[in-house]
């Protein structure tokens, strides 16, 4: 996806956690997603979806690019979470989304760390990129984290080829510091 | 002497005694313990649709979108199999 190639330098990094933060109402999280669901239709690849809140939208994606989505509806953040652990274990998706950006903040606190680090375990000795879409950092093993910086409106939205403008800041980026590690190494 | 008692997908049913699903439910098992889950037991709405035993739950929603997925339980396979002793042996 160029939106995010050209504002990290790359795609997202496989066999690791991405976390995504969008931390207000508006910032473009599900324009973000529904943009990786075409991508997935364009590319013909299929992507998991586990939709931490049951909020997700399908309608105005169209049925053909549906046919590439496994959605996982949960209601509650420990559900996501198994699901999520389920869909690595699985092993059939390049790209599995894990959406708890509208789960309420005491219900995530309550997920313990350990639970970061099991799906940073399991997702490292795949080729899966795993996404989390969250409203603040809470992902500790997540390998890079992402902001978005946008407060979009509604005009905003009726604008042509919306996603061109999404700014993405990256917070944090284990993988850079990797490559700069092993670069001053050698 | 001695008697065997054979029950066809013993775990399913063990999962299914207490969460009895409509007739047209399809319902495929795995084990949450295996590091790669596949559907081990299904019940015949599942077969007739079309999921085989060996299919991770995602390749089972394939050829049925409203498969059902169950985990095994350890404890409720212990209890039916205490009933059904009971029953055998009154």
């Amino acid at each position: 996806m160029a939106v995010i190639d050209s504002q990290i330098g790359g795609g997202l990094p496989k066999g690791a956690i991405t976390e995504l933060i969008s931390p207000h109402i508006s910032a473009g999280s599900a324009s973000l997603i529904a943009a990786l669901l075409q991508a997935a239709w364009s590319g013909r690849y299929f992507l998991a979806l586990v939709d931490g809140r049951d909020s997700f939208d399908p309608h105005p994606l169209g049925n053909s690019c549906l046919r590439h989505l496994l959605w996982t509806r949960c209601t509650k953040p420990i559900e996501a979470i198994k699901a999520a652990d389920l869909l690595l274990r699985d092993g059939n998706f390049p790209l599995v989304i894990l959406d708890l950006v509208l789960n309420p903040a005491q219900e995530l606190r309550k997920i313990p760390s350990t639970s970061w680090y099991r799906l940073q375990r399991l997702v490292e000795p795949t080729s899966t990129a795993l996404l989390i879409v969250s409203r603040r950092s809470m992902v500790g093993s997540a390998q890079m984290k992402l902001v978005l910086e946008n407060a979009w409106s509604l005009p905003t939205l009726e604008q042509a080829n919306d996603l061109s403008r999404l700014q993405i800041r990256v917070q944090r980026s284990q993988m850079g510091e990797r490559t700069i590690a092993q670069a001053e190494a050698s | 002497m001695f008697a065997t008692i054979h029950v066809p997908n013993f775990y399913l049913q063990a999962v299914l005694r207490h969460q009895v699903p409509s007739p047209a439910t399809a319902v495929g098992l795995i084990d949450e313990k295996n590091n790669k889950p596949v559907i081990i037991q299904l019940n015949p709405v599942a077969v007739t649709a079309g999921v085989l035993p060996g299919m991770t739950p995602s390749q089972g929603v394939g050829p049925m979108s409203q498969l059902v997925i169950k985990a095994r339980s350890a404890a409720q396979e212990e209890s039916t199999q205490e009933i059904l002793l009971h029953s055998a042996l009154p």
